[in-house]
């Protein structure tokens, strides 16, 4: 894979988790109970031998490069290549835009500098393990300009655009949710290119002050390059709003999701805190969920996350909720179907109460 | 640049009585506490006092210990002026030498010592669980205007002919000083923690290395050879946790002293005890879990029933194995209906169904070194399904179905 560099377009603009992204951009909000969502894609690259990593973002980013820092932990820190966080090349933000036609412009001088061939392009908030390298392979053997990862789907859904293949896999249309067309294929946001290719795409999406990524960059150039299709059969859930977040995260209590994602000999690689095991204390009843380091629990947990730093204490009972780092759930409280994002405080006996459809979002260092 | 304080940490001892727990690594390298090593406390420690220079002597078994040291990173360590040194011993154009003793050890490392030019060494070993800020003995070895400086713990009396042992006067200036004495006269042990003058240490390592009846050891000649010459030898007393984790049952009891909150304050957010981290999921807790007064940590799958034990990472439980009072190491399978009690099960052990540990009275694999009802299964040892092995046994290969 020396010949591939990494390009992560970490921006909001296919996300809505409200409260979540209110002090930090989507990829940097915590998932499965030690990560961020930047994790997936970041180990992704680098278990797939790439070891030149682009990470555009435009705002919100201070958590992001906290959680980053030198790229260490991903064993990104490297005097050649290594992680590059590129800022945003200018600091008026052009709303009518899509981000990451800003993101790719604001990377063109990271993809003129790198001398490698091939660029894997990747948005930042798809829960999955997936190495990038047989794809790039077999872009190289196909001779294709761009590959486009897709996921076959059950149904069409509102939010997403789905890819039209021959029986070569060759790409002849991108098909909309109002489009009548009948076409399953979901393209879930990572894509190989041809580091030219795409530097020559996207100097005339500056030129001509193009807006939108799935049709500008893909769409409108399926007649001139030859772009085509590849399919992830495995897990792969992409986070867009509270509920496909709450989602994603009730199917790591899911053995066979779980083993996808975390028991490969490909591992998902995040920043250490360095925190003290899990304490479990005498009145502890524990069962179907996922708890993270450094918590102390004493009360009833069950089907839920519990992220890093978490304290349960007497008589609490967590069900069905999402619990990130370092909240407090004091004693005799309740909650079912609830977020808590870092930090929360819930008082003595206090009760919440969502509904898995429909979760109660609480925002960060919230007493309650 | 001179530095006024570097630290020497004494790794190279096997640490024969924790029987097959150091058969492949040498006992800093021994695990603890779900996720720690015992070298990680002085590494911790120096790198908390602000010592940003520290060698690691290593002999015995030393590959583990090396790798997991590595650049110093997750201590902070990987330093461009300083950092954390391996020094293992080496040849020279004339001849060359394993370490003889602890202070040979130095001795052989002297030229290391003096590329820094250090005010002060201090010496450490590699084999204690303690947090201490050696910034503050550091402070009382200057304003005593010390020699030398040993720090002191007091220990029960029955238990004093183990250590070195001290009496020091009102003004904490230390009088006398054995090396296990058979009739110990205090209580007063020393913890090996030692900080001196390094001119004065220098010339005393040189002295002791000609010498030729000398052990070449720190408490044996060393600090007795100073009192002789009337040195300022003072002692500092040290009151927190402190554990020699030489044996079987002191490393399960210590183990079990986390639990009982009766061990080093992990929880210090001014003092996090830094380790490398393995880097796994968080661990899952299924449905016929039974969990409590418990370490687990990241990548374990747990679905029997846990009491009062210490998992280590990568662990699996089944449904319907019932584990007490054990330390169960990274990797380690206990299968389905697999009983286990006041056990050790170290590395990637596999406890096949319906086995036992630690429950009845067997005498097949006994060992001296198991005892006060532990038991011990070495690194990478399948026990299959129903079999059951005796307390204080220690088994170190594969038990096949039908021996016992």
């Amino acid at each position: 894979m020396l010949d591939t560099i990494g390009l992560i377009m970490a921006c909001d603009n296919q996300t809505e988790l409200g409260e979540l992204t209110k002090v930090r951009t989507a990829c940097a909000v915590p998932f499965a109970g030690r990560y961020r969502l930047v994790d997936f894609v970041l180990s992704a690259m680098v278990n797939s031998e790439i070891d030149t990593v682009g990470l555009a973002t435009d705002h919100k980013f201070q958590s992001l490069l906290n959680h980053l820092g030198n790229g260490k932990p991903w064993d990104l820190a490297r005097k050649r290549g290594g992680l590059l966080i590129i800022p945003p090349y200018s600091p008026e933000v052009d709303l009518s835009r899509d981000a990451r036609i800003s993101l790719l412009i604001s990377a063109l001088g990271y993809l003129r500098r790198c001398k490698q061939n091939y660029v894997v392009v990747a948005d930042s908030n798809n829960v999955c393990n997936i190495r990038f390298d047989d794809i790039v392979q077999q872009h190289i053997a196909r001779g294709a300009d761009i590959t486009v990862v897709y996921q076959s789907e059950k149904e069409k859904t509102e939010r997403d655009s789905y890819l039209d293949c021959d029986e070569n896999e060759k790409v002849v249309d991108v098909v909309y949710k109002n489009d009548r067309k009948k076409c399953t294929n979901r393209i879930v946001g990572y894509y190989v290119f041809n580091k030219q290719v795409l530097i020559d795409i996207v100097e005339q999406c500056r030129l001509h002050d193009k807006k939108s990524f799935i049709k500008d960059v893909i769409e409108s150039n399926i007649k001139r390059y030859k772009i085509y299709g590849w399919c992830f059969d495995g897990y792969l859930r992409t986070v867009y709003d509270i509920d496909s977040l709450y989602q994603a995260s009730m199917d790591l209590l899911d053995n066979n999701c779980r083993k996808q994602l975390f028991l490969s000999e490909y591992r998902i690689l995040t920043k250490s805190k360095d925190r003290v095991p899990t304490r479990y204390l005498a009145n502890a009843e524990v069962k179907c969920s996922l708890v993270a380091d450094g918590c102390v629990i004493d009360g009833v947990v069950e089907n839920s996350i519990i992220s890093r730093g978490v304290s349960v204490e007497k008589g609490a009972v967590v069900k069905n909720s999402i619990i990130m780092p370092d909240c407090t759930i004091s004693a005799n409280a309740t909650l079912s179907a609830v977020i808590l994002d870092k930090n929360c405080n819930i008082r003595q006996g206090k009760t919440l109460v969502g509904q898995p459809d429909f979760p109660i979002v609480v925002g960060k260092h919230r007493t309650i | 640049m001179r530095k006024e304080l570097i630290a020497m940490i004494l790794a190279g001892g096997q640490g024969s009585r924790l029987g097959v727990l150091t058969r492949d690594v040498a006992k800093p390298a021994v695990q603890f506490g779900g996720k720690y090593r015992i070298i990680d406390f002085p590494l911790t420690n120096c790198a908390l006092s602000g010592i940003d220079t520290v060698g690691v002597l290593t002999q015995y078994k030393p590959l583990e210990l090396n790798t997991y040291i590595g650049s110093g990173q997750p201590w902070d360590l990987d330093r461009g002026d300083g950092g954390v040194f391996t020094l293992p011993p080496y040849m020279t154009e004339h001849n060359g030498q394993w370490y003889k003793g602890t202070a040979n050890a130095i001795y052989q490392n002297m030229e290391f010592i003096d590329k820094f030019n250090p005010t002060y060494v201090l010496i450490l070993s590699g084999d204690h669980i303690y947090t201490m800020d050696y910034s503050k003995m550091l402070e009382h070895h200057k304003q005593k205007q010390a020699d030398a400086t040993i720090a002191m713990i007091p220990v029960a009396m029955e238990e004093a002919h183990r250590f070195g042992i001290l009496e020091t006067d009102s003004n904490d200036r230390v009088v006398s000083f054995e090396e296990k004495p058979v009739e110990p006269r205090s209580n007063t042990a020393s913890m090996g923690i030692y900080i001196f003058n390094w001119d004065l240490l220098k010339a005393e390592l040189i002295a002791d290395e000609n010498d030729l009846l000398s052990d070449n050891d720190f408490g044996k000649n060393i600090i007795p050879k100073m009192l002789q010459q009337r040195k300022a030898v003072f002692g500092y007393r040290f009151d927190g946790y402190w554990k020699d984790v030489g044996t079987v049952e002191s490393l399960w009891q210590s183990n079990m002293d986390l639990l009982d909150n009766d061990s080093v304050d992990l929880y210090n957010e001014d003092w996090p005890v830094m380790y490398k981290s393995p880097s796994a999921a968080p661990h899952f807790l299924d449905k016929h879990c039974k969990l409590t007064n418990s370490f687990v940590t990241e990548g374990c799958y747990i679905d029997g029933t846990v009491n009062h034990s210490v998992i280590f990472d990568s662990v699996t439980i089944e449904e319907g194995a019932e584990v007490t009072d054990c330390i169960i190491m990274r990797g380690a399978r206990i299968c389905k209906g697999a009983k286990l009690s006041h056990a050790i099960i170290a590395n990637d052990c596999v406890i096949g169904e319906y086995a036992t540990v630690g429950l009845v009275d067997d005498s097949t694999y006994s060992s001296k070194y198991c005892t006060g009802g532990i038991t011990l299964i070495g690194a990478g040892v399948k026990i299959d399904a129903r079999c059951h092995i005796g307390k204080e046994n220690m088994v170190i290969e594969d038990v096949k179905g039908g021996q016992r």
